[in-house]
């Protein structure tokens, strides 16, 4: 934040994760709140997720797991394996935990097109584990657009019948919905709930500190629009929406946060936003650009 | 609101002629710049009345689209896509809208819909009840095919 836009709200925003993570590790520090126990399950998707995670700073993943969440499981980056780290993730059940999720569920023949380990001789389904873990847990979130919508893995004709969480768990979910989901969304709502509990959402789930404005709204090359200038082609410096950008229908931060450590963002690289973030992603985003269309 | 704009620039003007008349025979100086006056002020209040009309009217073609609206059947709806130079149309209960230039609908498309259909089943499920149609302009009507 420079001393241009100290007062605006929008760049005001892009300090609250920061800000959040901070309070949460001090309050840890000075044991006013306590380190939550974090799960991370991976279901039907391409952890995609916590791979963006692991491109977080702020603070960066290594806090995360070390000053502000006893990082109890996830099946890519834990180091015990098989019936070992199965232990770990049923054994959390009865304490007080906080669900995150990423991965539609698949529901076909009992959920077994997704087996995610073996527990006590027996295959575990992404179903039951979610249905399991899900239940008792404090908090649940729905990190990246399949644990929200069913996303990717629910795209047509959906063979293993995949859904969001949502469909399955009879509890809230707080809903993160992005191909991937943003670090700062997850670290600032975890952080959220650490300090002041469930943030506010909006009616579908989602924090409002991070989803509330239209990319349109707040898009760089809104004058483009306004004065009908279009881009024809990818790598035209014009307003996209001719061929197809869904920045008016996408309600996140992207023009502001940006990706990689705010390094840029897909408009800002002269490539359409496909809405990844919008309920109905990917079938309803389709067709993704449109070339004859202006 | 239009006929009685017209109503009362109709009678403007028959004041006016009334005054012209009056000025003709009148002889006394004082008089006739008072009749002059009122002449002015009534040529003043027709020149508003007139562009009351005029922005009302640009109001009308705004959201009709044009001076006359079309009359398209389904069939003919079905090339209004956005694509190739046509522009986008969609039909709700019958009237059609063009979408060429509205932001939801990028690429001529919106959540999985394509321009050129009637859409009031999906929009009446979405949108029933909000105020969104009456932001777009109106291009004209569907006809039987």
């Amino acid at each position: 934040m420079t001393k241009d836009n100290f007062n605006c709200p929008t760049c005001l925003k892009m300090e609250n994760v920061s800000l959040l993570a901070q309070k949460a590790i001090f309050g840890i520090n000075n044991k006013n709140i306590r380190k939550i126990n974090l799960v991370w399950l991976e279901l039907t998707g391409c952890s995609g997720n916590i791979i963006s995670l692991l491109n977080g700073s702020k603070p960066g993943f290594k806090k995360l797991i070390l000053n502000m969440t006893n990082f109890v499981y996830d099946n890519s980056l834990m180091a015990a394996e098989g019936e070992a780290a199965m232990e770990k993730l049923f054994n959390i059940i009865g304490s007080d935990y906080i669900l995150a999720v990423e991965g539609a569920v698949s529901t076909k023949d009992n959920g077994l097109y997704n087996i995610i380990g073996r527990w006590k001789g027996e295959p575990v389904t992404a179903y039951r584990a979610i249905t399991e873990l899900g239940e008792s847990a404090s908090y649940v979130i729905a990190v990246g657009t399949c644990a929200s919508d069913g996303g990717i893995s629910a795209a047509n004709p959906n063979p293993a019948q995949c859904v969001g969480i949502d469909r399955i768990l009879q509890k809230k979910i707080i809903k993160l919905p992005g191909c991937p989901c943003h670090p700062d969304w997850f670290i600032g709502t975890l952080a959220h709930i650490m300090l002041f509990g469930e943030p506010q959402l909006d009616q579908r789930n989602r924090p409002l500190m991070f989803y509330s404005t239209l990319i349109h709204d707040i898009c760089p090359r809104r004058p483009f629009f306004n004065n009908g200038i279009f881009a024809s082609k990818l790598g035209e410096p014009a307003c996209m929406f001719k061929i197809g950008c869904r920045g008016p229908v996408t309600r996140t931060d992207c023009p502001i946060r940006k990706w990689n450590q705010e390094v840029n963002w897909p408009i800002g690289d002269d490539t359409p936003c496909i809405g990844c973030a919008m309920l109905g992603f990917p079938d309803q985003m389709e067709p993704f650009i449109s070339y004859d269309t202006i | 609101m239009n006929d009685s704009i017209i109503s009362m620039i109709t009678n403007s003007i028959n004041s006016m002629e009334k005054t012209i008349d009056d000025l003709i025979y009148v002889k006394d100086s004082n008089t006739k710049r008072k009749l002059i006056n009122r002449l002015k002020n009534q040529v003043s209040n027709i020149k508003l009345m007139a562009t009351e009309l005029q922005t009302l009217s640009s109001t009308i073609n705004l959201q009709m689209g044009m001076d006359n609206p079309q009359r398209l059947s389904r069939t003919e709806l079905e090339k209004y896509t956005g694509k190739d130079s046509m522009p986008a149309y969609i039909a709700v209960d019958n009237v059609i809208y063009d979408v060429s230039n509205v932001s939801a609908w990028g690429g001529a498309t919106h959540f999985g819909l394509s321009a050129g259909q009637d859409v009031t089943a999906q929009f009446n499920s979405c949108h029933g009840g909000q105020s969104i149609l009456q932001k777009l302009p109106i291009v004209g009507e569907v006809a039987n095919d």
